[in-house]
């Protein structure tokens, strides 16, 4: 495998928020939302990435993107440091490197027509101008499943799903090679949901894009991803190839986020694994491995030592039962 | 290089142009403003108490400096039909020639303000931090003194006059600007459509005056139209303490402290300026909120 394929590298990135407080102040602790996450993405394939809520994924994605700053890591795309990129160099990097977000009612400016929305980042790149950017806008409207005459209205006169397609739109006007998908399913009706994910298939064909697709269950990444992430508080415990995953998870908690996907056949035999507790704290995680307090399978090791993040056949994982 | 040439193919492939009859940013603009009652009386009122004050020469049935002892305080009648003041001067014209004063000292020391605390509130309110330390830092000393003193500070180091009282003013009434602006910036910047335009490549200056300033507007405009009452009441202030507007220059708030020792034998000397400064208020605030409304596409 050569380092050419890798579009994106992402090596044992950090990141911990400092929690300040007391009479001045200073820092009593730190949130280790992305605690030593690693993973590659080649050019026009996806990585899913799923945990539950405050695993530390959408915090990842942002620092792919270098919309937080990285605490400690490495991000490689096309084999430059967006950790170390000045302005000029940042700029040039938006234009390859988009995101769509979670909320389609939180992300689109309501002071801005959505012909202004979708025409603003090809006036940042130099990306056309006048009667073409014009036309630009209306040919992305209509790949995205909108009509040109939407490009006058506001962002308030469109529905959930509609919003995300402007949304879209927006990070397809620089035609970048990775786009960032932040849940872009998970705040719309489920009849919209799969329109979207077969509109981000279609495109993903047509536009060699690569997706870093987000979300909290298996059940919206399965279908897309080449390969699959799954994050467990701010550390990944199982990387692989997506189907191979499904079929033969190793991680108890991949496990249980597979035992999680509904079943189509209403006769199957349901074999659900529901975890006990909640989530413990970031800002104060377990010793040892982190998913100890919860897992259905754990043995004596797992509370003081912590499991590496190893290759097993064509398989990361992070769990001391898998030999 | 792949994708480029796929979009473009995309483009061809798509190719025609969709003509839509629209009509331009301005027109829709003023077709909405003409659809604001509240902002086209507010525009109303402040033409005619323009007009006043520019014609003021022409409309005035008296002088305004102008004394007549004998018929001093008398109340309105014919002949004079808003009474005369203390001096026997006529206060419809001293109105009239007053609105040349006072509407300048009025939207002059609140654009000034607006200016600097729009600016130095944004700062603070996007950066964060030290910035934010040191802006507010200062904003609180200058809020920390009563304003006509702090006025008064100012006016002794520019000297007097009215040019000065405005200045003096319009720096004094920045902290109010800069704070109101701040909070709205610090809770706007947290959208995720300002995340968004950073994404796509939108440097600082642009992040804060296209993306996040529009969406400040509202409690701006609301507030800048309180400050014209308050920056023409504070002139009047600076001059009973002998800076800034003095007698007998006609001008509303001279006028209400000058009749404020014979407000119980003779009202009307008073009323007439209050009313003065609460019309064109008024209009302001009417004006604003329109515009408020009609710059507000989501009210569309």
């Amino acid at each position: 495998m050569s380092k050419e394929e890798h579009l994106l590298t992402v090596r044992n990135l950090k990141k911990h928020f400092p929690i300040r407080g007391g009479l001045f102040g200073g820092q009593i602790g730190t949130v280790q939302a992305v605690d030593g996450v690693s993973f590659t993405i080649k050019h026009g394939q996806t990585l899913g990435l799923v945990g539950e809520s405050g695993c530390g994924k959408s915090t990842t994605g942002m620092l792919v993107l270098r919309l937080l700053e990285m605490t400690a890591g490495q991000v490689l795309f096309q084999g430059q440091d967006v950790g170390q990129m000045k302005k000029q160099e940042l700029r040039d990097f938006r234009r390859h490197a988009q995101i769509i977000f979670q909320d389609p009612y939180a992300s689109l400016n309501p002071r801005m027509s959505v012909g202004d929305i979708i025409a603003e980042p090809m006036m940042l790149h130099d990306i056309a101008s006048g009667i073409e950017r014009t036309k630009k806008v209306e040919d992305l409207l209509k790949v995205v499943g909108l009509g040109p005459h939407h490009a006058r209205r506001y962002p308030h006169e469109f529905s959930g799903g509609q919003r995300q397609r402007i949304g879209i739109a927006r990070a397809l006007a620089v035609q970048p090679k990775l786009i960032v998908c932040d849940e872009p399913v998970s705040a719309l009706d489920v009849s919209i949901q799969s329109q979207i994910l077969n509109l981000l298939v279609d495109l993903q064909q047509e536009l060699g894009l690569a997706y870093l697709f987000i979300a909290h269950g298996l059940n919206a990444v399965k279908h897309i991803s080449d390969e699959i992430g799954v994050m467990y508080l701010g550390k990944m415990v199982e990387l692989g190839e997506g189907d191979e995953l499904i079929l033969n998870p190793l991680h108890p908690y991949t496990k249980t986020l597979i035992s999680a996907i509904p079943q189509p056949h209403p006769g199957a035999k349901k074999n659900r694994i529901i975890l006990q507790g909640d989530v413990p704290s970031p800002a104060n995680p377990p010793s040892g491995c982190r998913f100890h307090t919860r897992c259905p399978e754990q043995i004596a090791i797992c509370s003081q030592e912590e499991p590496e993040f190893r290759q097993v056949q064509s398989r990361f994982v992070a769990c001391h039962l898998v030999k | 290089m792949e994708a480029n040439i796929e979009v473009k193919k995309q483009i061809k492939a798509n190719g025609h142009v969709h003509v839509d009859k629209v009509k331009g940013p301005f027109a829709e603009f003023v077709e909405r403003f003409m659809k604001s009652r509240s902002a086209v009386i507010g525009l109303g009122i402040l033409i005619v108490l323009i007009c006043c004050a520019v014609f003021a020469p022409i409309l005035a049935p008296y002088n305004p400096y102008e004394s007549n002892l004998p018929i001093a305080l008398q109340a309105p009648s014919a002949e004079h039909i808003l009474g005369v003041d203390e001096l026997g001067r006529d206060i419809f014209s001293r109105i009239l020639y007053g609105a040349q004063v006072s509407l300048v000292v009025g939207v002059e020391a609140v654009t000034l303000a607006l200016f600097f605390g729009i600016l130095l509130g944004a700062l603070a309110g996007f950066y964060g931090g030290k910035v934010d330390t040191a802006i507010m830092g200062v904003m609180d000393v200058m809020l920390s003194f009563p304003s006509i003193l702090l006025a008064l500070a100012f006016m002794t180091v520019l000297g007097r006059g009215i040019d000065k009282a405005v200045i003096a003013i319009g720096i004094v009434s920045i902290p109010q600007y800069a704070r109101i602006v701040r909070g709205s910036v610090l809770s706007v910047k947290e959208n995720v459509y300002v995340t968004a335009a950073r994404a796509i490549g939108n440097n600082d200056r642009r992040l804060i005056f296209v993306h996040i300033l529009p969406n400040v507007l509202a409690p701006i405009i609301v507030r800048s139209t309180i400050g014209i009452s308050e920056a023409i009441l504070e002139a009047a202030a600076l001059g009973f303490l002998g800076l800034g507007v003095m007698p007998p220059t006609a001008e509303w708030g001279t006028m209400l402290g000058a009749g404020r020792q014979t407000i119980f034998n003779a009202p009307h000397i008073v009323t007439f300026p209050g009313l003065a400064i609460t019309l064109t208020v008024m209009a302001f605030n009417l004006l604003g909120d329109g515009l408020r409304d009609v710059l507000d596409p989501r009210l569309k």
